[in-house]
């Protein structure tokens, strides 16, 4: 029930990034003149955003780490609200006697805003939050050639844990409905886990559990379709 | 003379930033440490003549003399272990129970085993008390034996 001084700084931190968002788009909107006629100032898209990053894994160390990650987005004017969805493999110990896995998926959701409201060339610069899930399972078998000659073999699934996000990023178009960009992310705020024989080491969507918080990059590649 | 200085500064800085090995930070035990004690004044026994010290169901002998205190290692797959202490005269029993919790300490080190929550089942010597129910190298002995 207590808060304690790291969760105050963080509340601090988040509450000072909200006013820091809402502070910037009420500049945005302070500096666009009545250029644009009012019936065509409102304007709804969808796009789909691919993770490059998890797809070059797949080639480049697909037996350490695999997996994809996907983002739709709604947006609506400077405003957007983003799904996204991944499943990831983790596969540690393969150089030492013990294979530890960790396989699941995740699920983000949240909105963000486009500072560059007025940028006609498709720029993009925003700032957003995100509530996160993921849920998975974690193996380990490990000989550990002692005196009783024991093999662990165990296994604990359906583990899950939420934590939030706080997200940064720039994207542009390279096309006429292709867009490229990263988003950076801050996780915060994770749910401690419930193991009872195994702890796991990896969260998919998080990263590693012993860290409370965690910074993520992806860097997609998006398809745009107009809706108005 | 000043570019000999700047190679020794240079050494001693890599030297200095040299990571420790991470799995020596691993603050985990996988043996419980008994101490042996005479049960009329308290005094800590200086040497112990066993035949053999064996856990149940295994063909082993970990020890004929224990001079104070010995190491005991726990069965990483199961919750429950008993040792027999063989002696001339007689055989003494202890029972022992505890849980386990693995995890990587880091993937590069072997994964990491927590004993915990360890407590005596059955016993025949005079007194065994739980001074430490955590395996951790912090801790310098678990039980303490008494007869």
């Amino acid at each position: 029930m207590f808060l304690t001084f790291k969760s105050l700084s963080i509340l601090r931190y988040i509450f000072s990034t909200i006013l820091l968002v809402i502070s910037l788009a009420g500049l945005a909107q302070s500096q666009a003149p009545d250029l644009m006629p009012e019936a065509d100032s409102t304007s709804i898209a969808f796009r789909l955003n691919v993770d490059f990053i998890s797809l070059g894994r797949n080639v480049f160390v697909p037996a350490q780490k695999s997996g994809f990650e996907v983002q739709t987005s709604i947006l609506f004017n400077q405003f957007r609200l983003h799904f996204e969805y991944g499943a990831q493999r983790m596969e540690r110990g393969t150089n030492y006697n013990y294979t530890y896995i960790s396989n699941g998926q995740f699920l983000r959701i949240g909105p963000a805003i486009n500072l560059l409201k007025n940028a006609t060339d498709g720029l993009e610069m925003t700032f957003g939050l995100r509530y996160a899930q993921s849920t998975f399972d974690n193996s380990l078998r490990y000989d550990t050639q002692d005196v009783f000659g024991s093999v662990i073999s165990i296994e604990e699934n359906n583990q899950n844990t939420r934590w939030m996000e706080l997200t940064t990023g720039l994207s542009a178009k390279i096309g006429k409905r292709i867009t490229m960009g990263y988003t950076v992310r801050y996780k915060i705020q994770r749910k401690p886990l419930n193991s009872d024989q195994l702890l796991p080491y990896d969260i998919p969507g998080f990263g590693r559990r012993d860290d409370s918080n965690e910074v993520g990059f992806n860097y997609y590649i998006g398809w745009l379709i107009p809706l108005k | 003379m000043k570019t000999r200085n700047l190679v020794l500064i240079l050494l001693i800085s890599i030297w200095g930033c040299n990571e420790i090995e991470q799995c020596q930070l691993d603050p985990n035990s996988e043996f419980l440490v008994g101490t042996f004690y005479n049960i009329k004044d308290s005094v800590a026994r200086d040497t112990l003549v066993f035949n053999a010290v064996v856990p149940s169901n295994q063909p082993l002998n970990f020890y004929d003399t224990i001079i104070f205190g010995a190491f005991f290692p726990l069965n990483p797959t199961d919750t429950t272990i008993s040792y027999t202490f063989m002696t001339d005269s007689m055989d003494y029993q202890l029972s022992l129970s505890y849980d386990v919790l693995y995890y990587l300490f880091s993937p590069d080190c072997d994964p990491s085993i927590r004993y915990f929550d360890l407590k005596v089942v059955e016993t025949n010597f005079d007194s065994v008390a739980v001074v430490g129910d955590v395996l951790d190298l912090q801790i310098p002995i678990n039980l303490e034996i008494y007869f």
